[in-house]
This record gives C-alpha cells, sequence and structure tokens, in this order.
C-alpha cells in the first residue's frame, strides 16, 4: 500500500494472527522471521517506524500465501537500509515463484527487480517488455562516461569504438589524465526520459 | 468463525488500550453517576424511583453517541478498510466487533450503576430485572446504531465532533431524565421522541 494506515492500538503479531486467522492460514515463521517481523511483534502499530510498517503490511499480504502480488510504491519513505533489505524481500518471494506487479516512479528499483516493464505515460502504456527491449526500441545508443581531474563528462554515441578511439585521441593531445571510464547502455531513467520525449513530439 | 471470534476479542483488547473508549463509557457515567446520584436524590427524593433509569440513559447516550463514532471514523475514514479488504479480512469485521464490544461495555457499566445505585442513594431497583435487562439492551443496540451511522458517513473527526454534540445533548435534555418531559413545550416533547433516550428511559421505566 503507498498509504500505511492501521489500527494505532493493534500490536504487529495480533494483526498477523488476525489476518492469519480470516484467512485460515498457519502462520509462517520463516517469513516473519525475514522479515524482521520478530523484533516488532510486541510493538503497537503507532509505535513502528515507516519501514517497520511496510514490512509488517508485506507480512500481512503474504500470510494467504498468495500467487500474485501487488506492491504500491513499496519502498517510498524508507531509508538506503530499508529500501535494501525490502528489495531482498521482493528478489526473495520471485525466486519462489511469485508473481508480483510492481508500481514504482524509482527507475533504478525497478531496473533492479523486474523482469518485465510496463511504462505508462498520459494513462496509456507507452511500453511494456523487458528492460533490453526497451534499449532496443530506444535506439542502441551507448554512454562514456569520462572522469578527469576537470571534472565528469558524458557522450552519447552509436558507434563506441571510433568515439571512445577518438575521445581519449583527443585528452592525450590536451595532456588531460584520464582517471576513470564507463560504458554502458543508459539507465532505464534515460531510456524513459527518451521514450516520453519521442512520445509527446 | 474463528477470525471472527477472535476479532471481537482483539476489539476488547484494543478498547482497553484506547483510553478514550473506557472514558466515555465507563469513566464519564460513572462520575457523573456519583455525582448527580447524591445531588438527585438529596434535592428530590422521589428520584429514587427513577435514579437507575436515568443515570443508565445518560451512560448509553454518551458510550453510543460520543465514544463509538470516533473508533468508526478511525476504521473506516482511512485506509484501513483498503488493508482488510486486500487480505481477505471483511470490511464489516471492524464495525460489527466495534458494536458488540461497545455493547458488553455497556451492559457493564450499566450493571455496575444496577449494583451501586441501591446501594449508595437507596435508588430502587426495578421490579423485573430480566425484562429491565432486556429493554436495557434493546435500548442499547437502537443508541449504537445511531452512532454507528453517524461514524459511518461522517469521514472527518472534527465534524464528527460537533455532530455528536448535537445529537446527544437534545438527546439528553430531552428525555425526560433531567426534569419531567411533560414539563416541557409540545414541539420539544415531540422533537425528544425521536431520539432513543426518551424512549429508552419510558422503556426501562416500565
Amino acid at each position: 500500500m503507498a498509504a500505511i494506515s492501521f489500527l494505532r492500538d493493534l500490536i504487529s503479531m495480533e494483526a498477523v494472527k488476525l489476518f492469519a486467522k480470516w484467512n485460515r492460514a498457519e502462520i509462517d515463521r520463516s517469513m516473519l522471521h525475514a522479515l524482521g517481523i520478530r523484533e516488532i511483534e510486541k510493538k503497537q502499530y503507532a509505535g513502528l517506524s515507516t519501514g517497520q510498517k511496510r514490512r509488517l503490511h508485506l507480512a500481512l499480504a503474504l500470510i494467504g500465501d498468495p500467487d500474485i502480488i501487488f506492491l504500491d510504491e513499496p519502498t517510498a519513505g524508507l531509508d538506503v537500509e530499508g529500501r535494501h533489505s525490502l528489495h531482498e524481500q521482493i528478489r526473495k518471494l520471485k525466486s519462489q515463484g511469485k508473481t508480483i506487479a510492481l508500481a514504482s516512479h524509482d527507475m533504478a528499483e525497478v531496473e533492479s527487480l523486474c523482469d518485465r516493464i510496463a511504462i505508462l505515460n498520459q494513462g496509456t502504456i507507452a511500453f511494456c517488455g523487458t528492460a533490453s527491449e526497451l534499449t532496443d526500441r530506444v535506439g542502441k545508443k551507448y554512454f562514456i562516461h569520462i572522469k578527469t581531474r576537470q571534472g565528469d563528462s558524458t557522450f552519447e554515441t552509436d558507434n563506441i569504438e571510433d568515439t571512445l578511439i577518438r575521445l581519449l585521441g583527443e585528452l592525450r593531445q590536451k595532456g588531460i589524465h584520464v582517471s576513470d571510464i564507463k560504458v554502458d547502455r543508459g539507465t532505464l531513467e534515460q531510456h524513459f526520459m527518451e521514450m516520453t520525449r519521442r512520445e509527446a513530439e | 468463525m474463528r477470525g471472527f471470534l477472535y476479532g471481537v476479542v482483539l476489539q476488547w483488547k484494543l478498547d482497553i488500550r484506547s483510553k478514550s473508549l473506557l472514558v466515555t463509557c465507563y469513566v464519564i457515567p460513572l462520575i457523573f453517576f456519583l455525582l448527580m446520584g447524591g445531588i438527585f436524590t438529596s434535592v428530590m427524593p422521589d428520584m429514587r424511583s427513577t435514579l437507575i433509569q436515568s443515570m443508565i440513559v445518560m451512560g448509553v447516550s454518551m458510550g453510543a453517541f460520543i465514544g463509538l463514532p470516533p473508533s468508526l471514523i478511525e476504521a473506516y475514514g482511512s485506509d484501513i478498510s483498503k488493508v482488510y479488504k486486500a487480505n481477505g479480512v471483511p470490511v464489516c469485521l471492524g464495525l460489527v466487533t466495534m458494536f458488540l464490544s461497545a455493547f458488553i461495555h455497556l451492559m457493564t457499566a450499566c450493571a455496575v450503576i444496577v449494583l451501586l445505585a441501591p446501594v449508595l442513594f437507596e435508588a430502587i431497583l426495578p421490579a423485573r430485572l430480566p425484562i429491565f435487562f432486556f429493554a436495557l439492551a434493546i435500548y442499547i443496540i437502537s443508541s449504537l446504531s445511531i452512532g454507528s451511522i453517524l461514524g459511518l458517513i461522517i469521514k472527518n473527526q472534527a465534524k464528527l465532533s460537533m455532530i455528536a454534540q448535537l445529537v446527544f445533548l437534545p438527546s439528553i435534555m430531552l428525555s425526560g431524565i433531567m426534569f419531567p418531559i411533560d414539563l416541557l413545550p409540545g414541539f420539544l416533547e415531540a422533537t425528544g421522541r425521536f431520539f432513543p433516550a426518551s424512549r429508552g428511559y419510558r422503556l426501562n421505566k416500565n
């Protein structure tokens, strides 16, 4: 749930038991342990942090052992550790064969977790497929990131060999020392921006 | 069934943790009973015959109109109902368990008043206690039903406080517990009959 809300005075384990009894499900202690629910099992909901609340809501969603799970901005408001921990849980669920529909504005999160991506633009699906299909559709662009003492620069190119040789030659002529170099196909965020830009045109 | 029973027990625990319901169902009605019981019976000794009924009307009205609705707003005025729905728990569970729990609390508070009034103020016990408690149950259910409607329709706590007072105060003032209802002008007497408090008072008296 994007919005976190529950009864303030409810103790975490009581919520788990209530949902387990209604779903006629046994409580999966290993799942609760993996989500860190054991640490907060005696705490009231009002006293939980944002990350703890999200983990509790995920645990409640998993009690009935669903085959399909919908997650709406699950890491919104979480710190780095909380986000990392939740991502680990999501990967575990994937490995168990669960189908997860994840809605997120965090492109890095989507790129890291998702096998297939659907991009919505103004209410319509602008793209649906894998990340590499998106890359192929947007264009075979490479991004060369060069770090020097003068600063960082990024160059776009379709021909990585020629461009890289030319750039390194120019920098050598100018006597500029290269401290780091990285080549990639662009991030999902960059592809998303490119796609929505093309749609707008 | 197990889920429902667990929900009822859980609601009972939540009511105890949430001091607001304890205050509106027990603390305020019992303090009112202890104070006003003494005052009423000293100023008007005849009130001993209707003291129990009067105090019960006050307690039930407070619990039903002031105590229950805020709990319902907390559950149904927010995303909590979505959490229930998304995870296979019936959305009406909150309403049913809160209603049942409030019913038990109000019955308990009324039983305390029935036990203490004869001892503290020489109040006259109703002649037929089983029928009295049956009538009391009907009155509590009707008051809680109105409280439930308030809590489900009004989504804002501030508005609820205002509207709950608009229902509670006339309910008490026009019920006949403060003064005989036939002393009121006709239209006020007629207005009073719309509230369950006046009917509950007469039902419990008879």
